[in-house]
């Protein structure tokens, strides 16, 4: 596991430094500053080397020397940028604290601890991860590392053999292609790579969520939405499984909070790049990710106008223009579980039975994401009716970031809806583990809509009044 | 201090987050090894993975099918070769799953290929037979 993480150290310290270039963070407090742009990192990093790795496959490059040599490049010149453009003021105060932020600190500390013990357990018993891990992620990512004779069959409409549901040639490669080159950076496909994977993003994850809420509603809120997270255990539970569901909803949590950067900071075009990037990689990782993309752009078009969102889509545009490539050019198969012809897919869609029986698993998913007596969205409710909600004008002012998430979740009825697979299998497989993507993101809408002004906390840095040195020569800029 | 009502709204979230987490940390202790016999596969499939071409399609002989986790785990165990079930293509070799002793030879010879080792636990090594 050790090695497993060390792999994937040049891809964080690549992302580290792209969210460090392109994102204005508080100053202060420090730890949240780092925390937030570590656990940033960690997503985008793998991205990006995804997205470097992929497109060396293609040009009959992905060597091991070719790997080392593009992630040695983009680390090394990723840090040297970052360090010019390092943050030397801030409008910040020094924390407030008080003594009961010991008590959800001690209690965060123990549901890490609970869920790293969980998450050893699952790796443990399932080293290879879960049926979509081994049949569809890591059977991928085995064929990409597999090099220039081999990456093809990643794209095999016959790989999963005749089941039905199991061939999935146009699947996007964000999650095995990042594997892939550590893999081939390693010399084996040691099961242990992607596991590492999965934890880091299940654990930046819950870092992002944590350290976002603390950021806009202070630490006590922050440690309290990272206890909801880690009390979920739909979310929990696939931690350790190395689907590409928690690295979905990883950069559709971290989409939502570049642009909650991006809206209180004035819009800056560098911040809004760097959304629109996790957007896209959102949509590199999972076909789920293409809806909530287009989404975002329409939100920040809404809410801040053309000019914001037409930089949103600029960051979006290098990844969205592989995945184009990648679904035109080298995938030749359709997805068989999509209709045919129009009149099939109304057919299904105009079967009243089939709009209930989907909305029936919605509820029973959200049911199964926790424990009657511990299920988060009691504790939610509880926050709520101790803490309060936040006052109307504010809750308005944050409508706009619900757009892609319920998108999102109205895009996956509609494929629940036309599906040609037995509906009953079909959601019994995968409505828990959609849940799984939107969860988080969900999560950190509710803690905006929650009044912290009661809690025990530290002072937060006024969003928007951070002044940061600007190389002389950069031409990413905030305004 | 803050007011007793957000106070006692902490302490219950606090204890019953932790608590869904000992719970969460429970169940999956109960969790069943190897549910899909994945780990048991790549073992099965080592001794031939290390004697097969690393690049080439391999054809698939299985007295299971090919629409279940039989074949599933066989192509992740020997990936990134591609398995091919034989008549639909007939790669140069072919890997031989079966659940049961059988006649392998001959279950082969009907598919164009003969025996070249059988490594055990129902793995078999095929060639394709010159006609």
């Amino acid at each position: 596991m050790i090695a497993g993480l060390l792999l994937f150290l040049p891809a964080v310290v690549i992302g580290w430094s792209a969210v460090r270039i392109f994102c204005v963070l508080p100053g202060r407090p420090v730890w949240l500053r780092a925390l937030l742009e570590i656990s940033l990192g960690v997503g985008v990093g793998p991205g990006i080397v995804s997205v470097a790795f992929f497109a060396l496959l293609w040009a009959g490059e992905a060597g091991r020397a070719a790997m080392v040599c593009v992630e040695g490049v983009l680390a090394a010149g990723g840090v040297w940028l970052a360090m010019r453009r390092r943050v030397v003021n801030s409008e910040a105060t020094a924390a407030a604290h008080s003594p009961w932020i010991w008590l959800l600190r001690a209690a965060a500390v123990l549901a890490l601890l609970f869920f790293a013990l969980d998450v050893s357990n699952s790796m443990e018993a399932n080293p290879h991860g879960g049926w979509d891990a081994f049949t569809i992620w890591n059977l991928k990512a085995k064929f990409l590392a597999g090099g220039s004779v081999d990456w093809r069959n990643a794209m095999s409409p016959v790989a999963g053999g005749t089941l039905f549901g199991a061939n999935h040639p146009g699947y996007p490669l964000l999650l095995p292609a990042a594997v892939a080159s550590a893999w081939s950076m390693q010399g084996e496909t040691a099961s242990a790579t992607p596991a590492a994977l999965s934890l880091l993003f299940a654990l930046a994850t819950a870092a992002i969520l944590c350290g976002a809420i603390a950021w806009l509603q202070g630490e006590a809120a922050g440690l309290l939405a990272l206890l909801l997270l880690l009390a979920s255990e739909g979310f929990v539970s696939q931690a350790g499984l190395q689907n590409a569901d928690v690295p979905l909803g990883f950069y559709l949590l971290a989409s939502l909070l570049l642009l909650v950067v991006a809206n209180e900071s004035g819009w800056p075009r560098d911040t809004l790049l760097l959304a629109g990037l996790c957007a896209s990689f959102a949509a590199w990782t999972k076909n789920e990710g293409v809806p909530f993309a287009i989404l975002a752009v329409a939100a920040v078009a809404w809410k801040g106008g053309r000019k914001a969102a037409g930089w949103t889509a600029l960051g979006a545009l290098p990844v969205a223009a592989v995945i184009a490539a990648f679904k035109f050019l080298l995938v030749h198969d359709v997805e068989g579980m999509f209709p045919r012809t129009f009149g099939e897919a109304i057919a299904k869609a105009t079967d009243l039975s089939r709009w209930i029986k989907i909305a029936e698993s919605f509820v029973q998913s959200i049911w199964q994401m926790g424990e009657p007596l511990t299920h988060p969205v009691l504790l939610a409710a509880i926050l709520a009716a101790a803490l309060g909600l936040a006052p109307r004008n504010r809750m308005r002012q944050h409508v706009w970031l619900i757009v892609p998430v319920i998108g999102l979740l109205a895009a996956d009825f509609a494929a629940y809806l036309i599906t040609m697979a037995d509906l009953t299998w079909q959601l019994s497989t995968s409505n828990v583990r959609l849940l799984v993507q939107v969860w988080p993101a969900l999560l950190f809408l509710a803690f905006l809509i929650l009044s912290p002004a009661v809690l025990p906390d530290i002072q937060r840095p006024a969003p928007g009044k951070i002044k940061r040195k600007h190389s002389r020569d950069s031409v990413l800029h905030s305004k | 201090m803050p007011p007793i009502r957000v106070f006692a709204g902490l302490i219950i979230v606090a204890v019953a987050a932790v608590l869904a987490s000992v719970n969460s940390f429970q169940l999956s202790s109960q969790l069943q090894p190897d549910p899909w016999s994945v780990e048991a596969a790549v073992q099965r499939f080592a001794g031939a993975s290390a004697q097969l071409p690393p690049h080439e399609a391999l054809g698939y002989i299985s007295d299971l099918g090919v629409n279940g986790p039989a074949f599933l785990t066989a192509q992740y165990a020997l990936a990134p070769r591609l398995l091919v079930p034989v008549g639909r293509q007939d790669p140069e070799q072919a890997i031989g799953n079966f659940s049961k002793p059988s006649d392998y030879a001959g279950i082969g010879a009907k598919a164009g290929y003969g025996v070249v080792a059988d490594l055990g636990s129902g793995v078999v090594l095929y060639r394709k037979m010159k006609r």
